[in-house]
């Protein structure tokens, strides 16, 4: 691992754990500050894995947290109101808690003050297990990017951010890796997710930085042309073509670059830019008056 | 001619026939005399040879103007005056040749001036009167002249200055004893000395004054005032020249010197290789020159003092410098030699005073001096040259000792941009300089930091300073920093100089009261805020080139700058239902880990330079956040419809209201009934910050944060990121009409309008939260994006089913950026109470 702009969460988190909510004891809601509304009350969670780090109890244990669960009056979400205030607390439901690890009281661990993130598990346990079975292996960036590959169908975007924090500095040391690993951004089978993190990884650490060269970012604009362009990934295509690309190609240091860089031999790809609606922006660009 | 006759011409002039045959060897006269007369003894030599009966003895008063005697000597003088070893000074002995004739006349000459400086050489002829005394003088009893005598304690007189006052000096004539005339006071040299008859005040006694005998018995008391330097020393004669029965009588002189002494003060110095020049003699005692009380850290500049060569030029007596105070046991000043004008450790003090014993050159003495003691008045401090033991008063010059004290800056703070419900600024922050207030090193004095341009002209900081004594005038100035050593982080780089023509900051003096400025942070980098005492006229504070006094505020003006935005949004919004049968329409989660998981990602690359050579003096006490306002009035909208009166449907929307309190319906609606809602206008803050607006990130969106600052080469580069994912809980949406039962909700508009703020403030207490330190109210903003989330949607009451009329998104609509970043204040972003939240209520009175 490097300096990057870019964190993981799996690697950042001192504890990760997945617990299940097994109780619910809340008050009604009750006035707070003006246009505020607050319950408190108990949770019985039940531990189901602790998937980083260590705690005081075994999964299977069950333990009982004070809650203060707070919202507006109106109902209206327009901001953060605490880790219990956007997750179901109903009896049954899974949550995976990244906390920083500093106690193994559970208790204490899922607070405001120690828990940075409590989200429903179903949406992270499958990144976490990827990554964490890769981290117990001692990969060489090689390897995880072979791996990466092999999980890509599978991966999301935590999977994918553990990755690029890994082997950020090989990749960026080395062209072939670095294709390597633009080969899964741009693939694909490689869920969107992932891709979008790949690319948005790479991407902030190269204008961050603006320490690579050209090569590596001229792989890096076609891997977003790619992915941008797929059919299947539209969600893609207005941020990256949109706000991605220009701040890329156009990112006066270490240097501007121009489209036949970019496109080089890639005819193709270079066309298929230029017929595409979203990236009338770019034609300029393309036609080489920028 | 006989030798009688020969004699008897002597005898008319023995005085003068003496000095000219001495003093003047060639001339007519003395050939005369050495025709008629051979020499028998000179003064002071032998009597070699043996007297003889008609021996002619010359004899004068050396030293005055006296006619003298002529004696033939007898036979009964010249056993007398053989037996002298030699013959005294101020005879001759003569005798005279045999012959028969003269060979030419006599030379007639004018008569002596009496007032001829030179009495002994001043030899001159009168047309004799012959005189031939009848008997030997030496058994002759002779009536003694009245004596006249001029006494002084000194012979000395100094110019008086219009600003100086020194004491007239005493002069005394007298006669020894009553006679029969006057005496006439004269003086030589017009003009350099007037004469008075008192010590203060009084008649003035003009050269040529005639005293009687009685008031030269008495003795006559005059007094001495200088007027003009002298030439040379005792170059003024005063005489007194008596008349005594019509005849010329003995005369007394004094000589004196007319001394006047120069002593200057200087200004600041206006470049370094050049020494300050002098005040004007109509300042350098009001208002003469200010110095700051020196400080144990030597902060503080030293003014020059030189004393020029005294006329005349070759008087020689001892000069003394005295602080006018100098025999207080606390002078205000103390002086220090010539190579000392930088105060420093182990230099040593002259104190107040100090003699100067060597003749002045030309080139003149220079001393410098510091303040020791404040003043408690302008100008009453300061120095005098005299001569020692004599006078003090001789010249002078004007000091005054300022202290400055209470250095603050009052940052105003960014207004609201809607002035409501109390949302009013608190009091500005008060930045006052720390106790190490004279110190330019900012690790010593811990600079205040501005975010640059979030200073707006029409609400300045405002700079405020004490100074004693009261009447001091102060100007302001501002540097930019340099000097700055390595280890505190050194001067700007050049990079940061280069980004502003202008040397430094907008500081502009209160008319009416200098003691107050305002200044603005339209620059970059450090620099050295100060009030400072002009004492050299050209109204800016000389860096480096000397050090008036002064104090100092140190600046840090941060600027950002934005390198890139990546903001994108993520998710659209949805209108879906809980397991448990409840609408909520969410948008994403406030994960700002997970940002893809948002319904937006504001994320923006921001580079920050503050000063020193690595661009990041004080980087720390620099802070960034995303500030969302809600910019349109409306959210959702629901539509109830009664199937028994399906036309028109009833809308319920939220809004933003004041008076809440006043929604008396079953959800906390508004009903028909109720008061109307008090819509408060957008923009409307977007935080569910604790005490929202009310300072540093408290008006940002919870999860903004600085994910990291990296060094650059000069300066950091920030990622500032936030998430938000607008949305409504369960129980907002859903139900029935609060009022009308039968009406079931069948429609639902999504329709918010944003615009978030990329917003810089700093905090001097290193928090990124509000703390009430400055200046954690004064805002500026480097991005604005304005962001959009719509979607509409119907509802089947009978079957529950959510049908997706419009497509819902999420859209950035536009970006705009002010780069580097400008003030709030003047844009539209609202940064101030209330938060919006709070504020929302449906309205069902329709």
């Amino acid at each position: 691992m490097t300096e990057t702009p870019v964190v993981s969460e799996i690697l950042q988190a001192g504890l990760i754990v997945h617990v299940r909510i097994a109780a619910e004891d809340l008050s009604s809601w009750e006035a707070e500050d003006v246009g505020y509304q607050r319950r408190g009350g108990t949770l019985t969670v039940q531990v189901v894995d602790v998937l980083k780090g260590r705690l005081d109890v075994a999964s299977g244990a069950t333990v009982d947290l004070e809650i203060n669960e707070r919202g507006s009056a109106s109902g209206l979400v327009f901001d953060f109101y605490g880790i219990w205030a956007h997750v179901p607390t109903v009896p049954g439901t899974e949550l995976v808690a990244f906390c920083d690890g500093t106690g193994t009281d559970l208790a204490e661990q899922l607070t405001d003050e120690h828990c940075e993130q409590l989200v429903e598990a179903a949406t992270v346990l499958e990144d976490l297990h990827l990554a964490l079975a890769l981290d117990t292996q001692r990969l060489t960036a090689d390897q995880l990017i072979e791996e990466a590959s092999r999980l890509r169908a599978r991966g999301g975007a935590l999977f994918a951010r553990y990755v690029w924090v890994n082997i950020r500095n090989a990749v960026v040391e080395s062209a072939d890796r670095f294709a390597a690993l633009m080969r899964i951004a741009e693939d694909p089978q490689t869920t969107t997710a992932a891709q979008d993190a790949y690319l948005m990884a790479a991407y902030e650490d190269a204008t961050f930085t603006e320490s690579w060269p050209a090569e590596l970012r001229e792989r890096l604009a076609r891997a977003m042309f790619r992915a941008a362009l797929d059919p299947a990934t539209p969600e893609l295509r207005e941020p990256v073509l949109g706000t991605l690309i220009p701040n890329l190609i156009e990112a006066a240091v270490p240097e501007r670059l121009s489209a036949h860089e970019v496109f080089g031999s890639q005819a193709d790809l270079a066309e298929q830019v230029r017929s595409a609606p979203e990236a009338a922006h770019l034609h300029a660009w393309l036609e080489g008056d920028e | 001619m006989e030798t009688d006759d020969t004699v008897a011409l002597l005898a008319a002039a023995p005085a003068t026939a003496y000095r000219e045959y001495l003093y003047r060897p060639r001339g007519e006269f003395a050939h005369w005399i050495g025709d008629q007369f051979e020499i028998v003894a000179r003064p002071g030599q032998p009597i070699g040879q043996t007297l003889q009966e008609g021996d002619v003895l010359l004899k004068i008063t050396l030293g005055y103007m006296r006619p003298g005697r002529c004696t033939t000597l007898t036979a009964g003088d010249l056993e007398r005056v053989a037996s002298q070893p030699t013959l005294p000074y101020g005879q001759l002995l003569l005798r005279p040749r045999r012959r028969v004739e003269m060979s030419e006349p006599l030379p007639v000459e004018p008569v002596v001036d009496i007032d001829e400086p030179n009495p002994d050489r001043g030899a001159a002829f009168v047309q004799p009167t012959i005189t031939v005394p009848d008997s030997s003088v030496f058994d002759e009893p002779q009536p003694t002249p009245p004596q006249p005598t001029i006494t002084t304690k000194e012979a000395l007189v100094l110019v008086r200055k219009p600003y100086t006052n020194p004491a007239r000096r005493r002069v005394v004539l007298k006669a020894s004893h009553a006679f029969n005339g006057s005496g006439a006071f004269t003086v030589s040299k017009p003009g350099l000395i007037q004469f008075f008859d008192a010590a203060t005040a009084g008649k003035a006694v003009v050269s040529g004054t005639t005293f009687t005998s009685d008031q030269l018995i008495a003795g006559v008391t005059i007094f001495a005032e200088g007027v003009k330097a002298s030439d040379d020393v005792d170059d003024v004669v005063l005489r007194l020249s008596l008349t005594v029965d019509g005849t010329r009588g003995q005369s007394a002189m004094q000589k004196m010197t007319v001394v006047e002494l120069f002593l200057d003060i200087h200004q600041s110095r206006t470049s370094r290789g050049t020494l300050p020049a002098p005040l004007a003699v109509a300042q350098k005692l009001n208002p003469g020159r200010f110095v700051h009380l020196q400080d144990a850290g030597f902060h503080h500049g030293r003014a020059m003092i030189t004393v020029r060569q005294p006329k005349p030029a070759d008087f020689s007596g001892t000069l003394e410098l005295n602080a006018l105070d100098a025999t207080s046991p606390n002078p205000r000043v103390r002086l220090f030699g010539a190579t000392d004008e930088i105060a420093a450790a182990g230099q040593v003090s002259l104190g107040a005073t100090t003699k100067i014993t060597k003749r002045i050159p030309p080139a003149d003495v220079r001393f410098w001096v510091e303040g020791a003691q404040v003043s408690a008045a302008q100008h009453d401090s300061g120095f005098q040259l005299g001569i020692e033991g004599i006078e003090h008063d001789g010249d002078r010059v004007g000091l005054t000792v300022v202290q400055f004290s209470n250095l603050q800056a009052a940052i105003p703070g960014t207004p609201p941009h809607k002035p409501r419900l109390l949302n009013q600024l608190p009091a500005p922050h008060v930045f006052t300089v720390g106790p190490n207030g004279f110190d330019e090193d900012p690790m010593l004095n811990p600079p205040l930091p501005l975010v640059e341009n979030s200073v707006v002209g029409s609400a300045p900081v405002l700079l405020t300073v004490t100074i004693t004594p009261a009447g001091t005038p102060v100007r302001w100035s501002a540097q930019r920093a340099s000097g700055i050593t390595a280890a505190s982080g050194g001067d700007d780089a050049a990079s940061i100089v280069a980004l502003h023509a202008a040397k430094a900051p907008t500081i502009r003096r209160t008319p009416g009261n200098d003691r107050q400025a305002t200044l603005l942070a339209n620059n970059t980098g450090t620099f050295h805020v100060r009030p400072f005492v002009d004492c050299n006229g050209n109204d800016i504070f000389d860096h480096h080139i000397d050090r008036e006094p002064n104090m100092v505020l140190n600046l840090v003006l941060g600027r950002a700058t934005l390198f890139k935005d990546h903001s994108r949004q993520h998710h659209d919004p949805q209108l879906v239902r809980t397991a448990s049968g409840e609408i909520i329409s969410p948008s994403g989660t406030f994960d700002i880990a997970h940002p893809e998981h948002a319904a937006i990602h504001m994320n923006a690359e921001v580079d920050v330079v503050t000063g020193g050579a690595d661009g990041r003096r004080v980087i720390g006490q620099f802070f960034a956040g995303w500030f969302n306002n809600i910019v349109a009035p409306r959210l959702w909208t629901l539509t109830y419809t009664d199937p028994g009166h399906p036309v028109p449907p009833h809308a319920v929307p939220f809004v933003f209201c004041s008076n809440a309190a006043d929604a008396h319906g079953p959800g906390g609606e508004f009903i028909p009934g109720d008061l109307p809602p008090k819509i408060v206008d957008p923009p409307i803050l977007d935080s569910a910050r604790p005490h929202p607006g009310t300072g540093g990130d408290s008006a940002a969106l919870v999860h903004s944060q600085i994910r990291n600052r990296t060094p650059r080469a000069v300066g950091e580069r920030w990622i500032v990121e936030a998430v938000d994912s607008p949305g409504t809980r369960p129980g907002a949406i859903g139900g029935t009409h609060p009022v009308i039962a039968a009406a079931q909700l069948t429609g639902v508009v999504t329709q918010l309008r944003f615009a978030c703020h990329l917003t810089l403030w700093t905090n001097l207490n290193k928090q990124s939260a509000p703390t009430g330190h400055p200046a954690d109210r004064q805002y500026a903003v480097l991005e604005r994006i304005n962001w959009q989330m719509d979607g509409q949607w119907t509802i089947n009451p009978a079957t529950g089913a959510i049908t997706q009329v419009t497509t819902p998104a999420t859209s950035i609509t536009s970006k705009a950026t002010t780069s580097p970043a400008i003030a709030v204040a003047g844009t539209t972003e609202e940064v101030r109470p209330p938060a919006a939240v709070p504020l929302g209520r449906k309205d069902a009175q329709s």
